[in-house]
């Protein structure tokens, strides 16, 4: 009886750690549409950053801004707007990654 | 004993970021001239009374853009937090773009009606000059 519940404490620690993800998504902000154009003719642009976390061990957040980057690189000349940031996280053992989805529609007049 | 007094002052002083929120506006084509703003307090147990330092973030980014308008602004807020969690600051950031010239306002917007083959009322088509030139 005691080996199986040992048993049963390894496999859920073991699929923890390697299978078991959780994921939270902490908000989505949303940018207004600027100028009124068409939203047909702009250009739909995405950007992606992340976070590795262990146990909270963090000294920045710097990912949020080099996404911010990555996503006006794509328009450069263009107007940036109705931007969806996606903020979530994936869990894992005593660990997560924080992860940053920008989208965009760029604007070129 | 030197070594162990500076890994206790590591382990207090070194803090462990946490996002809370982002936020963001529309990014202009203009992004010659940028603006930048932050404001942070430090609390000791949770203590804390207001949340007026966050105020002066509007301020300083009027002024660095006396003749313009912000846009693009990403805003984050953040928590640094200490020593087990005893004390932490909390931060608010914001970056953003000084666009010269003013901001379209809901009456420079002309609305056209177009009419349609059912005879309905079409749904307001929205033109107007760029935001900003």
């Amino acid at each position: 009886m005691m080996t199986k519940k040992i048993f049963l404490f390894i496999f859920t620690v073991t699929l923890s750690t390697f299978v078991g993800c959780t994921y939270s998504v902490h908000q989505v902000p949303l940018s207004d549409f600027r100028p009124y154009t068409d939203a047909k003719s702009g250009k739909p642009i995405e950007a992606r950053g992340s976070q590795f976390v262990v146990m909270g061990f963090a000294q920045e957040t710097s990912y949020v801004e080099n996404t911010y980057k990555q996503l006006q690189n794509q328009c450069a000349n263009g107007t940036v707007t109705g931007i969806a940031a996606k903020s979530y996280s994936e869990h894992g053992f005593f660990s997560w990654t924080n992860h940053i989805h920008m989208q965009g529609l760029c604007v070129r007049q | 004993m030197k070594f162990s007094l500076l890994s206790v002052l590591l382990v207090v002083l070194s803090g462990c970021v946490s996002l809370n929120s982002v936020s963001l506006t529309s990014v202009p084509a203009d992004r010659s001239k940028r603006v930048a703003a932050a404001s942070e307090r430090f609390i000791f147990m949770g203590f804390n009374f207001d949340n007026d330092y966050v105020n002066s973030i509007t301020s300083d980014l009027k002024t660095q853009c006396p003749n313009g308008t912000v846009s693009g602004v990403l805003t984050k807020s953040e928590s640094i937090n200490y020593f087990l969690f005893i004390f932490w600051k909390s931060r608010v950031s914001a970056n953003g773009y000084c666009v010269p010239g003013k901001m379209a306002s809901a009456n420079d917007v002309i609305r056209k009606r177009k009419p349609t083959d059912d005879g309905s009322e079409a749904a307001p088509v929205e033109t107007t000059e760029p935001a900003v030139q």
